[in-house]
């Protein structure tokens, strides 16, 4: 249907080896460690896959900004990922060939190689967004599977604070496919927050990575709210020294719902610094798996990392995986991690209920006090 | 001349500290070092002792005629050097008692063996002495230990070690005068001919108890002053901002007594 | 004997000793039927221990090789001796034992030791036991301490009724070999109410070039006792890769308590690959202390089943990873019945580029109440080559469950350094005391002259590491 004609080279040779592989690789399974807790039979992959690809809300109309992003810019611009690409925009290959190295699955393999949908975000050197910038993804699905990338990239000592909602409106249960891949150059600051507010039964895969260049700081908030499926991978590179990566999490997950978060903190650079800390509250038959890991390369020599994950369990039925990881190749490092899995503190329920809660209330007032 | 210090500069991470240090001591005495913070006091005192943070960027430093730096640090140890820190570093595992043992061992000659019975037997008496708990012996060093009680286990290494020149890097800081008190029984307790110390402070109280032959006032990284034991009252009187003017050339030395 | 503080020098303690082979029957090179009905034969095995072996052999061949951990793919089955036996008979007495097999166990301290702590010596040479002593007070209580090739001949009842009950022959391909050609080890029972209140102790050493080592230990705790059992190992420098696949099970049942403490130190081509497990019931207490230096690949995980209320698990694991070594061990639990807690508490070491991984599981099942575990995991790297990895694993399926992890990987300070230097000790010395003083906590809980070989061997294996 695309011919891909007019795209630069390197996409297209990037689109066409990463369409081979979706082709050639079967769906994960439990022998991939980063699937191995991962019940897949909850997609259905056959039938979603019998479905048409979905028209995804942002199908491209026209270009929003005709001119390319470039060294002249002073306003911050945002366009469609197609013209981005098409036009070979700052950042863009970069950020498309750091998730194809990253890419061990098929589905990162099928968000790289379907046509460009999405947005792609620019910020010249040195610009400043005053407000927030608000960017909802509506993912319409029509019960197969919706791809939709998003890039952002940061020029040097830019800042902005960012708001990404990933939301549908009323469309049969899909299956998303999505990434944000975040591109910090020298100096440039970031304070990402994720919502997500998909229907329950929908199903969501997130692969996005965030990419920091000397000196910049990316600070992470995720929320997530309850899913029949939802997996989420978040990685942030620090590939320059004195960078600073901020990666922050909430879940509350209750019925029979599966959530899984991977977080990796690579440190390739001297004296960078990250934080991961993920929080969940569990009800009902809930099921989550946290799976953290802190990867430090024999150069990233003065590497601060620290990893945390604490779950508060409701109720006997749920489950909670916790797997926090070390991978550390040099001496010179402070690194560490904690885990903590428990029940709402007996004492602290009584308090409250002695004040006049009543038990559920005050539950859900520790439960909130959790998460803040 | 037991350690003759001769137009010593150094610095801190590039940083110059010390800019040009003359300072000499015979065996048998006992001098203080005062200055302002930032005067580099410490400096000295770890140059003295080899720590490696520290770059010796000129002059000279003889221990008894020879040149102490070519030594690695335990060499000075055993040489006779002994620094009595600012801030003893912990180290978790490594029993006060096997500590000693070991350090008693390091210091034995030839097929010499170490009389553990005895030893131990005056580790008790030093550490009552110092009015210490007994139960320090198994604790690990430093460890956990209150300001206080790091520096007397400090000056317990030294009554143990018996060194021939004690360096205490403002020992005195942070202690009650109990403390003060106890610390400078154990210096005045090794005082005789074979044993000289270097007292690094900031205030005068600790020379109330330790009484200096000789006193010195380091300033910028250099000796500004040197004089008797009045020179502590001088000082007490007049503060730092005195030396501070002086050097600057602000006052001369006659006015400033003079003003006083 | 000398004290814990000696700095050893290399001469005195060389583990590197190697005396012509005298076994008088050994297997040819590799596995199949035949080679285990000889050793099973050679042992007068009864039927039902045959049977065993060879659905163990027929598991061992159809299971895969471990896909994670360590790197296993040098390993080559067919090259390797399943048996072979030393010395005609059971030797009771030190004179009987002939003249190298004795110099051997003189250098590692043997007869030394056994006038000071030991109940009984269960030494191995190879895989007969030839040396076997067991105080008389012991045996009037009732202890059994024997290998187990006895226990099949004399306690029949007692191996039929535990012997892979703990760890099943088709558990892990590991499992499989050892139940396969299991030879030598200990067979302990200890009687309701007895406490053995000296450790009870076996030196293992291998000894033939090739030769493949699967001792078999099984310790059975009776109501309310308590034993500590305590194995070393040291292996003379081969030049071919050896292995090293042990089982040990554990029974301890309702308010038993059993310790059992290892230091092992391989040298460094051997392949050490071990299965140990436990079940605790109502009231039991477990601990596992496990020390492993040396060895090429290191595989072991310490385990300890909670099966009934009460019961308690502890799992202390040292690991020191030199140059080319890996050591990937840890410790799991399943917490299996209510009020049940465990302790993990790990230290690892790594030098010379080697590799320490901790690699750990927690798994409280669905529903179980008042469930305690903590999990703390410090690694300390030597050198900017080294690597240090945690996988700890935490799979909660229950609310009343207080659960904490804590991991940390740090250097040697330049500053805890430069203090001791600066109290007389060179930088090696300086070194080598921060790194004891690192294990210190575990250490403590090590018999005396375990402790005091534990630091002799980091010391050694500090030599020339810095500076």
């Amino acid at each position: 249907m695309n011919s891909y004609d007019g795209f630069p080279l390197w996409y297209r040779e990037l689109r066409g080896e990463a369409e081979k592989r979706a082709k050639e690789m079967p769906w994960p399974d439990a022998r991939q460690e980063a699937w191995r807790r991962t019940n897949l039979k909850r997609l259905d992959l056959e039938s979603l896959y019998k479905t048409e690809p979905a028209q995804p809300g942002f199908e491209r109309t026209a270009p929003m900004n005709p001119q390319a992003p470039g060294p002249d810019n002073r306003n911050m611009r945002l366009s469609f990922l197609h013209d981005a690409v098409l036009g070979d925009y700052p950042g863009v290959k970069e950020l498309y060939e750091a998730q194809f190295a990253a890419g061990d699955n098929k589905f990162i393999y099928r968000l790289l190689a379907e046509p460009p949908r999405g947005f792609y975000i620019y910020l010249p050197r040195n610009y400043s967004a005053e407000n927030l910038l608000f960017l909802e993804d509506r993912l319409n699905g029509s019960g197969g599977e919706t791809v939709t990338l998003n890039l952002v990239v940061l020029e040097a000592g830019a800042r902005a604070d960012l708001w990404e909602r990933i939301g549908t409106e009323d469309s049969p249960v899909s299956l998303h496919n999505r990434a944000t891949l975040v591109l910090l150059k020298r100096g440039a600051r970031l304070s990402y927050y994720r919502t997500q507010s998909l229907p329950g039964e929908s199903a969501l895969l997130d692969f996005s990575r965030f990419h920091l260049k000397e000196g910049a700081e990316l600070k992470s908030h995720q929320a997530e709210s309850e899913l029949h499926f939802n997996k989420s991978h978040v990685t942030a590179v620090l590939e320059e020294r004195q960078s600073r990566a901020d990666l922050r999490g909430v879940y509350r997950i209750g019925g029979s719902r599966f959530n899984e978060i991977f977080t990796e903190q690579i440190h390739l650079a001297p004296r960078c610094a990250s934080r991961s800390l993920y929080r969940g509250v569990l009800e009902d038959e809930a099921r989550t798996v946290f799976n953290g890991m802190i990867r430090v390369a024999p150069e990233a020599v003065g590497t601060d990392a620290y990893l945390t994950n604490n779950n508060l369990l409701m109720n006997d039925g749920c489950r909670a995986d916790s797997i926090p990881g070390l991978k550390i190749a040099t001496n010179d490092v402070k690194c560490s991690h904690g885990s903590t899995t428990g029940k709402v503190d007996p004492r602290q329920l009584f308090y409250l209920t002695s004040r006049g809660f009543s038990r559920t209330e005050a539950r859900e007032i520790l439960t909130r006090a959790f998460l803040e | 001349m037991l350690l003759e210090i001769k137009n010593l500069t150094a610095s801190v991470e590039g940083k110059p500290i010390l800019k040009g240090v003359d300072f000499s001591l015979d065996a048998g005495q006992t001098h203080a070092i005062m200055g302002p913070n930032g005067s580099g006091k410490s400096t000295l005192a770890n140059i003295l002792m080899g720590n490696p943070e520290y770059e010796v960027t000129g002059g000279s430093l003889l221990w008894n005629g020879t040149d102490l730096l070519g030594l690695e640090p335990h060499e000075r140890a055993l040489a006779g050097l002994f620094l009595s820190y600012q801030y003893p570093v912990e180290i978790p595992g490594l029993t006060v008692g096997k500590f000693l043992k070991r350090a008693a061992e390091t210091r034995l000659e030839g097929e010499e063996n170490l009389n553990v019975g005895s030893y131990l037997k005056e580790i008790r008496e030093n550490m009552e002495f110092l009015e210490m708990d007994r139960n320090f012996i198994n604790r690990y060093l430093n460890t956990g230990f209150s300001g206080g009680e790091k520096k007397r286990m400090e000056i317990l290494q030294m009554l143990m070690f018996k060194p021939r020149l004690a360096i205490l890097d403002e020992t005195d800081s942070g202690l009650d005068i109990d403390a003060l008190r106890v610390v400078s029984r154990g210096v005045n307790r090794l005082k005789g001919p074979g044993f000289s110390s270097i007292i690094i402070t900031h205030y005068q109280r600790i020379l109330d108890y330790v009484k200096p032959d000789r006193v010195h006032v380091l300033y910028d990284g250099r000796i500004v002053e040197s004089g008797g034991p009045e020179l502590v009252n001088e000082l007490e009187k007049k503060g730092y901002e005195w030396i501070k003017k002086q050097v600057r050339g602000e006052v001369s030395h006659e006015q400033s007594v003079h003003s006083a | 004997m000398s004290s814990p503080s000696t700095v050893l020098n290399k001469e005195e303690y060389q583990h590197g000793y190697h005396f012509p082979d005298q076994s008088i029957f050994k297997t040819r090179r590799g596995l199949d039927e035949e080679i285990i009905r000889a050793i099973s034969g050679q042992k007068k095995e009864p039927e039902w221990m045959l049977d065993f072996r060879l659905k163990a052999y027929e598991a061992f061949r159809q299971k895969s090789m471990p896909n994670w951990g360590a790197d296993l793919s040098r390993i080559d089955f067919d090259n390797i001796y399943y048996y072979a036996k030393p010395t005609e008979e059971q030797k009771r007495t030190w004179e009987d034992v002939p003249e190298d097999i004795k110099e051997t166990f003189d250098r590692i301290g043997i007869p030394e030791a056994e006038k000071k702590f030991l109940a009984g010596v269960g030494a191995q040479y190879d895989s007969e036991v030839v040396y076997h002593n067991l105080k008389e007070e012991l045996e009037k209580q009732g202890v059994v301490f024997c290998s187990p090739e006895e226990a099949v001949q004399n306690h029949p009842d007692l191996v039929r009724k535990y012997f892979g009950t703990v760890i099943p022959y088709r558990d892990n391909k590991f499992a499989a070999l050892n139940s396969a050609v299991w030879s030598g080890g200990s067979f302990v029972y200890v009687p309701p109410g007895i406490r053995v209140d000296i450790p009870l102790q076996a030196y293992f050493r291998i000894n033939s070039e090739n030769f493949g080592q699967f001792e078999r230990t099984l310790i059975i705790a009776d109501e309310g006792s308590f034993v500590h059992y305590v194995e070393g190992c040291t292996a003379p420098v081969y030049t071919t890769d050896s292995l090293h696949s042990a089982v040990v099970e554990i029974i301890a049942l309702e308010g038993a308590r059993v310790r059992y403490s290892t230091i092992q130190n391989w040298s460094g081509d051997v392949y050490n690959l071990v299965t140990k497990r436990a079940f605790a019931y109502k009231n039991a207490t477990v601990e596992w202390v496990d020390g492993n230096l040396g060895s090429k690949r290191t595989m072991k995980y310490p385990s300890v089943f909670l099966k009934e209320e009460g019961a308690h698990g502890e799992i202390l694991s040292i690991a020191f990873a030199g140059q080319g070594q890996e050591q990937d061990t840890g410790g799991k639990v399943f917490h299996l019945a209510d009020n049940t807690s465990s302790v993990i508490t790990s230290k690892s070491i790594s030098k010379d580029g080697g590799v320490s991984s901790y690699r750990g599981m927690i798994k409280v099942h669905p529903g179980r109440k008042n469930i305690r575990s903590r999990v703390v995991c410090d690694a300390l790297l030597l050198d900017e080559k080294s690597v240090s990895n945690t996988y700890p694993y935490m799979e909660i399926a229950s609310e009343d469950v207080t659960m904490e992890h804590e991991a940390s990987v740090s250097k040697i300070s330049d500053d805890q350094l430069f203090y001791l230097q600066s109290r007389g000790f060179t930088e090696e010395e300086a070194a080598a005391m921060i790194v004891n003083g690192f294990l210190d906590p575990l250490v403590k809980e090590l018999p005396m002259e375990y402790a005091v070989e534990l630091n002799r061997l980091i010391e050694l294996q500090m030599e020339g590491s810095v500076g």
